[in-house]
C-alpha cells in the first residue's frame, strides 16, 4: 500500500547565501501547497516516492534562487519547476520502462503480505470485470489513454468520437472503476478482512 | 479510504476532469493554477482528486494485453490449429532442465489476431503461452477477466476463440479464477484430463498424467481426453465419456486411469501452494519430487525406480525444499547421493 503522498519534510534553508527573506517566504508557499504539489506530481508520475523526490528538488531549485518575487510567481515557479522535472524524469525512465515492463505478469504486486494479495487480487478482478463491461468504445478510449502515450486527440480520432467525448469516456471509466473499489472494499471489510 | 464523506459522482466526474487535464504534458501554466485554486478550494476535492488517482493507478494493473499497440502489423493465426502442447509447450521446461539453471520469468508468444477490434467487441482470439521459472510462480489476468496463478516450473497455453476458452496445461500446478461467461466455457486440458468450468475457481496439479484437481469455488465437470485409450473402460452407458463434478471443497484426483475422489484436504490444505505450501497425500514419491523440482534450485532425481512406490504425506514449504530432503532420510529408507553438483539423487539406503 503506497504512502500517502501528501507528506514531505521541508528541506533544510541554506545556511547562508539566497536572500534572507527567501526561506521564510518558500516556507510558507511550502506549507500551503505541498499537498496539492504532491498530488499534481503523482498524477503525472508512477508512485509517491517519485512525486515527493521530485518536489525535494523543486524546492531546493527556488531555493537557490538569486532573488525572491512575490509569492505568486514564486508559487507558478514551483509549479513549473516541478512539472518540468517531472517530464525529464518521465523521458528518462520511458525507455527503461518500455524494454522493462513484462507484457503478461503483473509485476509489483509480489511485495504485498499475503493478506494484501488476496485482497489486491478481488480489487484487481472487480476492476478488470468493470473495465471488460464497459461499452466498446469507452472502454477502447480508457484503455488507449490509461497505457499509451497518445495525446487525448489522438484517442478521439482512433475511437473515431471528438475529444470532449474521449474525455467523458475516460472519466466513466474512471468512476466505474473508482466503484468497483468501493463495492470490494465493503465486502472485505464485511467480512473483517484486514484494511 | 479517507472515510470522512462519501464522493458523490458528481465530484468524482469533476476530478477526474481535473485528473484528465492537468496530467497531460500540454497543460499550460493556466490549467495549474486553475487546478490549484479548485483542489484547495474544499478538502472535498482533494479527496475527490486522491480516489481518482487510486482509481487510475489500479486500473494500470489490471492486465492490458496485446492490444496496445493495434497499429502494429500482427500476424495471421491459424484458427484452426490450437495445437496439442505435448511438443511445443514443454519445451521451455525441458530446455531448462537440460541447462539445470533456473529460467527466469516467461516465454509469451502473443499472436493476436486484431487488438483492436478485439477490445471494441468484435474478436476474443487468443493465443499466447504463459510459463514460469523454477521457484517463480507468478500469476496473469486473461483478456476475459479470468485470473491465473502459475506455480513454479509451470507453462500454459491460453487458446481462447469466441466459443470457448481453453487452456492447455503443461505440467505444472495452476490455480484459476474463472471469470463468468455462460457462452464461453471454460476449459482447462491437462494431459489425459478436461476441465469445465463456468465461473469457479480451482486448481489443477500435473505431473504426466496425474491429474490433481481441487476446487475452491462453484463446480467443475471432469472428464477425459477421448483420444486416450486406457480410460474407456470408464465410458457409461450411453457411450459418453466419463464425466465426474466436483464441487467446491472437494479434490480430485486422476491417477492416470480413473478418477478418485480424494478426501477433503480441509480449508486450510487447499490450495495451499498458492501460500508457498506443497501439501501432499498419498503422493508417489515421484509426483513429490516432481512437485519439487518446481522450487529447488538442484535438481532432484530418484536413484531407483523402485523408490515410485513409497507414498509420502506431508506439507514442504517451496523455500526449505533442503529441510525436507533431510527429513525424508529419516521417515523413508533413502540417503542422498550429492556427487553431481547439478542434481540430487535419492537413493535406496543400503
Amino acid at each position: 500500500m503506497p504512502g500517502r503522498p501528501d507528506v514531505i519534510d521541508p528541506p533544510a534553508a541554506p545556511e547562508a547565501g539566497g536572500t534572507a527573506s527567501a526561506a521564510p517566504t518558500l516556507a510558507r508557499l511550502f506549507q500551503e501547497h505541498n499537498a496539492s504539489l504532491l498530488q499534481l506530481l503523482r498524477a503525472r508520475l508512477r508512485s509517491n516516492d517519485e512525486a515527493r523526490d521530485v518536489a525535494q528538488e523543486a524546492y531546493v531549485r527556488l531555493l537557490q534562487l538569486d532573488r525572491v518575487d512575490t509569492i505568486g510567481y514564486l508559487r507558478a515557479y514551483l509549479f513549473r519547476t516541478a512539472l518540468n522535472l517531472a517530464s525529464n524524469r518521465l523521458r528518462h525512465t520511458a525507455m527503461r520502462e518500455a524494454t522493462y515492463r513484462d507484457p503478461v505478469f503483473d509485476v509489483g504486486a509480489d511485495d504485498l503480505s499475503p493478506d494484501r494479495i488476496a485482497l489486491a487480487q478481488e480489487e484487481l478482478s472487480a476492476v478488470a470485470a468493470v473495465l471488460q463491461d464497459l461499452p466498446p468504445k469507452t472502454r477502447y478510449a480508457f484503455l488507449l489513454h490509461r497505457f499509451t502515450d497518445l495525446k487525448l486527440e489522438e484517442v478521439a480520432k482512433r475511437v473515431g468520437v471528438s475529444d470532449r467525448m474521449v474525455r467523458s469516456y475516460i472519466v466513466q471509466a474512471l468512476r466505474r472503476c473508482h466503484e468497483a473499489l468501493d463495492v470490494a472494499r465493503d465486502a472485505a471489510s464485511s467480512r473483517g478482512d484486514p484494511p | 479510504m479517507s472515510g470522512a464523506e462519501p464522493i458523490t459522482p458528481e465530484l468524482f466526474e469533476e476530478a477526474a476532469d481535473w485528473f484528465i487535464r492537468v496530467r497531460t504534458a500540454e497543460a499550460g501554466a493556466d490549467v495549474h493554477a486553475a487546478w490549484l485554486a479548485w483542489v484547495e478550494k474544499d478538502s472535498a476535492h482533494r479527496a475527490a482528486f486522491s480516489a481518482v488517482q487510486e482509481a487510475w493507478d489500479v486500473s494500470g494493473t489490471v492486465q492490458t494485453f496485446a492490444w496496445l499497440t493495434p497499429e502494429e502489423p500482427v500476424e495471421p493465426k491459424a484458427a484452426s490449429s490450437p495445437g496439442r502442447f505435448s511438443h511445443v509447450a514443454r519445451l521451455p521446461a525441458r530446455v531448462a532442465l537440460a541447462a539445470g539453471i533456473a529460467i527466469v520469468g516467461l516465454v509469451a508468444a502473443l499472436t493476436i489476431p486484431d487488438a483492436a477490434s478485439r477490445w471494441l467487441g468484435n474478436s476474443t482470439e487468443v493465443h499466447k503461452r504463459i510459463a514460469t521459472g523454477r521457484g517463480e510462480p507468478q500469476s496473469a489476468v486473461l483478456p476475459d477477466g479470468s485470473r491465473l496463478e502459475l506455480g513454479g516450473l509451470t507453462g500454459v497455453e491460453v487458446v481462447f476463440t469466441s466459443r470457448r476458452r481453453l487452456i492447455l496445461a503443461d505440467e505444472g500446478e495452476t490455480f484459476y479464477k474463472v471469470h463468468h461467461d455462460p457462452n464461453r466455457p471454460f476449459i482447462v486440458e491437462a494431459g489425459p484430463v478436461r476441465v469445465t468450468a463456468i465461473g469457479t475457481a480451482f486448481s489443477v496439479r500435473r505431473e504426466g498424467n496425474e491429474v490433481s484437481v481441487e476446487v475452491v469455488e462453484g463446480v467443475v465437470d471432469l472428464n477425459t481426453d477421448p483420444d486416450v485409450q486406457s480410460v474407456t473402460e470408464l465410458h457409461d452407458a450411453a457411450g459418453r465419456t466419463p464425466r465426474v463434478r466436483a464441487k467446491a471443497g472437494q479434490r480430485v484426483k486422476f491417477d492416470g486411469a480413473r478418477f478418485l475422489q480424494a478426501a477433503d484436504p480441509g480449508a486450510a490444505a487447499r490450495m495451499a501452494w498458492r501460500r508457498g505450501q506443497l501439501r501432499f497425500e498419498e503422493e508417489p514419491l515421484d509426483v513429490v519430487i516432481a512437485s519439487l523440482n518446481r522450487y529447488s534450485t538442484r535438481r532432484i532425481v530418484l536413484g531407483d525406480p523402485a523408490l515410485k512406490k513409497l507414498r509420502f504425506t506431508g506439507t514442504v514449504y517451496d523455500d526449505s525444499v533442503e529441510d525436507w530432503l533431510q527429513a525424508v532420510q529419516i521417515v523413508f529408507p533413502v540417503e542422498l547421493g550429492y556427487s553431481d553438483p547439478e542434481r540430487i539423487v535419492i537413493e535406496p539406503r543400503h
